[in-house]
């Protein structure tokens, strides 16, 4: 049996711990204090969110082909990204969008399979999916960049504004990258297509639906898991988009996270109190 | 709060200290409220003095907002030093995010 960790217990009530380590510029801090996010009933914040996320890049479990093919948004990212598509009316360059670019600095995202983006909006979570394998970076169909919406509630986000918005970033992301020169081959020999919004299709994924009031962040980071398991790296659009159902996972393996999450972090809060962080120790605790 | 000093001056004004240049550096600091201040700190201080000051400048609980520079979080003993920022850098102040459902 496992002996339960105390986490009232003087040496790590101050805690916090940097993931995957301190010196990584793009860690997730978490604190002692996170844990409340964490308990029965509690709503699940963006700091547990973006650790999670991290930590599961970070196990074993993935294929490393796969994983160069991910590329996962912070928390934040969609609520900026809102606020620069509402910009885009009066602002013709596009500073905002400019802005976030670095958010992105040195990935060409069309050189991905997938782009996941948590979206919080409301009081809700929700998570989307930008799906572009096989997709050329000389020109996108529907067939090769769809977005996929997975909601944990049938009443949760509009899906609708969510395309927009996606649809306005990626449609940005490529002028930009036709701009910069990023993948054009052989010295601007090939002029890429500009992208429209028709270019991009969109559907609203039917997922199981959480049963409570409170678990939608955990079914947005079990959304993550159980697709990252399933996906390939040349999956077609057309098959992704028939790959989910109510049926696709039982609810309460979502709503078990909250658990499984909790001691993770416990275990980390610990091991950062002893001054072990070391990306490998912290892998030994995915069992 | 020393070492900080939360003044909304112009860049303009702040050119008039060439012998400070290479210590200390502006940074703006943008709200979600569309709202920007900007601070003057030595490029070796700690961030959680900025960050500090802004929060009480705000009358905001400091464990209510994240900081974020470039969309990478800010830990309160970073440096712009250790993360290379530039002079005239933005920096992001979100409330932290919480949900169970819509209503």
């Amino acid at each position: 049996m496992e002996e339960p960790l105390n986490i009232n217990s003087n040496s790590i009530v101050s805690g916090k711990f940097a993931y995957p380590s301190r010196n990584d510029p793009e860690a997730v801090e978490v604190l002692v204090s996170d844990l409340e996010h964490l308990q029965d009933l509690v709503f699940v914040n963006d700091t547990v969110i973006d650790f999670y996320i991290k930590y599961l890049q970070s196990t074993e479990g993935w294929c490393p082909d796969l994983k160069n093919r991910l590329h996962f948004y912070n928390s934040f990212f969609y609520k900026k990204l809102h606020e620069a598509v509402q910009s885009q009316k009066n602002d013709k360059n596009n500073r905002k969008m400019q802005k976030l670019r670095k958010w992105t600095k040195g990935i060409n995202v069309f050189e991905k399979s997938y782009l996941f983006v948590p979206i919080h909006d409301k009081l809700h979570w929700s998570l989307a999916i930008i799906c572009l394998p096989g997709a050329s970076s000389e020109a996108l169909s529907p067939d090769s960049c769809c977005i996929l919406h997975f909601d944990s509630m049938n009443n949760g986000h509009k899906s609708q504004n969510i395309f927009r918005m996606l649809r306005s970033y990626l449609m940005a992301e490529w002028e930009f990258q036709n701009e910069s020169g990023g993948i054009i081959k052989d010295a601007g020999c090939i002029k890429r297509k500009k992208l429209s919004a028709k270019d991009i299709s969109a559907r609203r994924a039917k997922v199981p639906l959480q049963e409570n009031e409170f678990d939608c962040g955990l079914f947005l980071l079990h959304f993550i898991e159980c697709f990252v398991k399933e996906a390939t790296p040349t999956l077609r659009s057309t098959e992704v988009k028939s790959k989910f159902g109510r049926d696709w996972f039982v609810p309460q393996d979502a709503s078990n996270k909250r658990e499984t999450i909790r001691k993770t972090i416990e275990n980390l809060l610990e091991i950062d109190c002893r001054g072990e962080s070391s990306p490998e120790k912290l892998n030994s605790f995915q069992e | 709060m020393a070492g900080v000093e939360d003044t909304p001056t112009s860049g303009e004004q702040q050119e008039k200290k060439p012998g400070d240049q290479g210590q200390h550096i502006n940074l703006k600091v943008k709200g979600q409220d569309g709202n920007d201040i900007f601070f003057r700190i030595k490029r070796s201080t700690q961030l959680r003095k900025l960050m500090n000051a802004y929060c009480d400048r705000q009358s905001i609980d400091f464990n209510a907002i994240a900081f974020l520079f470039d969309g990478r979080r800010l830990r309160g003993e970073q440096t712009p030093d250790e993360l290379e920022m530039e002079d005239g850098d933005e920096i992001d102040a979100m409330l932290h995010q919480t949900g169970g459902w819509a209503f």
